[in-house]
């Protein structure tokens, strides 16, 4: 990133690329946050309710990680990834803190499992962070996992399970249980190739 | 019939391995992973696998947020800037009238200031030195818990290379059976055409069942764009039957194996073909034998 291209106050900041908003809240630009949280909020917030299953508990957590992104905005390094996979990982690691704490992860997933995500109204703003078509097909490149790789890998992203805890919980053996998680990865590394190549 | 033994494929399930053990740790874990690769291609293949995770979250629909959330947020923002420098600059407390500037009129009424104002500050200091200790408690162990979790990884990379070498001993250890088993025959290709180097060739054994072979080629040069190498077994009549496909690189010994041989077979070729086989062959011959010896 080019400190050059930080964002002047008046500066139309829905111009600007996801690196260019972090390098102005970098600078202190509450702006730049409200143009970040347009683009990513519901993605995120959706993320973390799929993690923890409860509206309240998602929100809040939402709110830690911008805060976290106006706080630490410095320790963002655009060479270790791209701005949403930063989000991504964030919110993530938030919501797992918090599942971790609550030890409720059975109550959860059988609530997010209920929620019927077709009722929700499209939001506002998403059409910035991922189009339509690109969610779907990432749907259907997972829809066409084996359903036995697609449990592991969900096992280990939305909950944060290690292999061992996931082959101690599922019976399969821990072998299995890598290699089908390094099966399903190295599948959607290769379907998703042009999405990656634009977040490099 | 196995796989050529292909280093960066390797190299790229060691690196991906490492980033989906570390996934049930923070963000940070995860991605100082790039920091200690320092080979290009490798922080290549761990970027790509990195983006890989944070798009999975793009799988589940996005949730509809009530405008109280963004305003909530923004006016944390704003108390944190405006709070931020007044936890740790004096001025602030400084700033509240002293016993000294006191008014005649403020006398009476302000009193409880001699003992509130200081006891408040007092309390502000000691909550922030309070909260600062437990700050420094919790990066301690957070660091503790990063470390002891790199060390974990390592004995788990040092497991999985372990398991690693366990298999490639295996596999030696069953092409050495078979080699020095009772009855083997050995049939030496050698090159026929241009496309093979004058220094190439091939040594195929096969066992006394006449169903276990191992085949090991050396000196071909890597196949032209849209081509493969076509390994072809040939019986008595003639008929060619498929042994599988490669595409060696330089420096890297092709070997294959498997557990079966068409029956009757008194020859063995190789040609180039088109990318990914023919039923028959149809390009050039590069290695042929036909002559085997028992040597056992």
């Amino acid at each position: 990133m080019d400190p050059a291209d930080s964002a002047s106050p008046g500066t139309d900041l829905k111009s600007f690329d996801d690196k260019q908003l972090v390098l102005a809240i970098r600078d202190g630009q509450e702006p730049a946050v409200s143009e970040l949280y347009d683009r990513y909020s519901n993605m995120l917030v959706a993320l973390s309710y799929r993690v923890l299953g409860d509206a309240a508990d998602s929100e809040e957590v939402l709110q830690e990680v911008f805060l976290q992104v106006w706080n630490q905005a410095s320790r963002y390094d655009p060479a270790r990834s791209s701005v949403s996979t930063w989000l991504v990982l964030i919110t993530r690691s938030r919501s797992i803190d918090r599942l971790r704490s609550r030890k409720v992860k059975e109550r959860t997933a059988t609530a997010a499992q209920k929620e019927n995500p077709v009722t929700h109204e499209s939001p506002v703003g998403v059409k910035h962070v991922f189009r339509q078509e690109q969610r779907k097909r990432l749907q259907e490149e997972l829809a066409q996992l084996p359903p036995e790789q697609r449990e592991v890998l969900e096992m280990a992203f939305y909950r944060g399970m290690t292999q061992s805890e996931i082959a101690g919980e599922t019976g399969i053996p821990l072998g299995t249980v890598k290699t089908r998680t390094l099966l399903a990865m190295k599948k959607l590394r290769k379907a998703l190739s042009d999405e990656i190549r634009e977040l490099l | 019939m196995s796989q050529e033994f292909d280093p960066t494929k390797e190299r790229d399930d060691a690196i991906l391995d490492r980033l989906l053990e570390r996934l049930s740790r923070s963000e940070d874990a995860l991605e100082r992973l790039l920091d200690e690769l320092t080979d290009e291609d490798e922080r290549r293949v761990c970027r790509e696998y990195l983006e890989t995770i944070g798009l999975l979250a793009y799988e589940v629909e996005p949730r509809p947020l009530a405008p109280e959330v963004k305003s909530r947020l923004m006016a944390k923002l704003e108390s944190s800037q405006q709070e931020g420098p007044s936890e740790v600059e004096p001025a602030t407390v400084a700033s509240f009238p002293s016993s000294g500037q006191r008014t005649p009129g403020e006398e009476k009424g302000s009193r409880w200031h001699d003992w509130a104002l200081p006891l408040a500050a007092g309390l502000v200091f000691a909550l922030l030195g309070l909260s600062g200790w437990q700050y420094v408690q919790l990066e301690k162990q957070r660091q503790t818990i990063d470390r002891l979790a790199d060390q974990l990884d390592q004995v788990h990379q040092q497991t999985t290379k372990l398991a690693e070498y366990q298999g490639r001993l295996d596999s030696v250890d069953s092409r050495l059976a078979l080699v020095t088993s009772s009855g083997v025959e050995v049939c030496t290709l050698k090159p026929v055409a241009d496309p093979a180097p004058a220094d190439s060739r091939g040594v195929l054994f096969v066992a006394s069942d006449r169903q276990h072979w191992y085949l090991k080629i050396e000196g071909l040069l890597p196949c032209p764009q849209g081509r493969s190498y076509q390994v072809w077994f040939i019986n008595q009549e003639g008929v060619p039957v498929s042994g599988g496909t490669f595409d060696p690189k330089v420096g890297v010994r092709v070997e294959l194996s498997s557990e079966t041989m068409p029956a009757g077979t008194v020859a063995v070729s190789i040609t180039l073909e088109p990318a990914g086989g023919s039923p028959e062959p149809s390009g050039p011959a590069v290695l042929y034998g036909d002559e085997a010896m028992r040597i056992l």
